[in-house]
């Protein structure tokens, strides 16, 4: 009798191996999804006709846009709490000139980018009418993040064509101060 | 493992499978993870975030090399460094030769150009850089790149896709 009862007592207990497994695996997969980050791409194409071409270069009429850090601009740099090597910057400042205007703020820039974009133009190989083509130019203190914001509000217009100009030096490359 | 008595005196043996095959699964996730974080091609940075990126999923069997830059404008290629800013600003010629090298060692393949008459490479180069990197040293790449010797001209930039992608576009 009391053999039968011991053999009753052990066959209820519950196997708790495999819910601690499950529970472990669980919480491995919530940890990779929380620290993996999506990624993703721009497509952008830098000029085919480099050197001596026999090819005939068709003047188009692009809308230039400067995309400048002010003196003092670039912010505070504050080490990442995450990855020491990195640092995170507060209070980073740019401004756009788009054309002649000057811009202060992503509203302003939207607006004017709207306008810009409603004047078509005359594609010289097709004849359509199309957006003007971009070309985006920075000076020292436009960090990469600035110019990927830019080229998102412009493809909220409807600008397609946005190409890449020239830069104007790093922050420590500018006269009169090394740091911007 | 539990043994039961038949009734002849010989004891029933069974195997709990369970925990092996849990064991299994963990080590199967662990070795993933591993090989991920091996994957020298992808430096730690923080991609800024854009709407309108595309996912980046390049078709199977295309050549794309990878070039990370880092805040202070290092251009890292599998964990090796091309430039780094002792170097100068015009001291480019290592990054140039490793473009070259793609080139030479159709990593990176040419295709003829129907408008130009003369091949140009086909394949793109992914440029990563972190969101706080200057502008200029990304430019610099693509200066780089635009060489009369070189001539890549497809460039694909790396971002970061927002979470609310999708809300954001509704």
């Amino acid at each position: 009798m009391a053999r039968k009862r011991k053999k009753q007592k052990e066959e209820n207990l519950m196997n708790m191996t495999p819910m601690i497994d499950v529970t472990f695996l669980i919480i491995i997969f919530f940890l990779c999804l929380e620290f993996k980050t999506l990624e993703g791409k721009l497509n952008t194409n830098l000029p085919k006709d480099i050197g001596v071409n026999t090819s005939i270069a068709i003047p188009i009429e692009k809308l230039d846009v400067y995309i400048t850090c002010p003196k003092g601009g670039w912010g505070k740099e504050v080490p990442d709490k995450i990855d020491p090597r990195r640092f995170e910057v507060i209070g980073h400042k740019v401004h756009w000139m788009v054309g002649p205007t000057r811009v202060d703020t992503p509203q302003e820039l939207e607006r004017l980018l709207r306008k810009e974009a409603e004047r078509k133009v005359k594609d010289p190989k097709t004849l359509k009418l199309k957006t003007k083509p971009i070309t985006i130019n920075f000076g020292p203190g436009v960090a990469y993040q600035d110019v990927t914001t830019f080229v998102d509000i412009a493809m909220d217009a409807g600008f397609t064509e946005i190409t890449f100009g020239g830069g104007g030096g790093t922050r420590k490359s500018r006269k009169g101060s090394s740091k911007g | 493992m539990s043994k039961r008595d038949r009734g002849d005196g010989e004891p029933d043996v069974e195997i709990d499978m369970t925990p092996m095959i849990d064991c299994i699964f963990q080590l199967i996730i662990f070795f993933f993870l591993i090989i991920d974080l091996q994957n020298q091609e992808l430096e730690p940075l923080k991609l800024p975030k854009a709407i309108h990126a595309i996912p980046d999923e390049p078709p199977p069997g295309q050549v794309r090399p990878i070039l990370n830059v880092l805040q202070d404008g290092t251009i890292v290629w599998k964990r090796k460094k091309y430039w780094v800013p002792q170097y100068g600003e015009k001291n480019y010629a290592e990054l140039k030769g490793l473009l070259l090298y793609w080139i030479n060692a159709k990593i990176m393949n040419k295709k003829m150009d129907p408008v130009l008459k003369r091949e140009l490479v086909d394949d793109p180069l992914l440029i990563r850089a972190d969101k706080w990197t200057e502008m200029h040293y990304i430019a610099k790449i693509m200066e780089t790149c635009g060489d009369k010797d070189v001539q890549i001209w497809k460039v694909q930039l790396a971002v970061g896709e927002p979470k609310d992608k999708k809300s954001k576009k509704d």
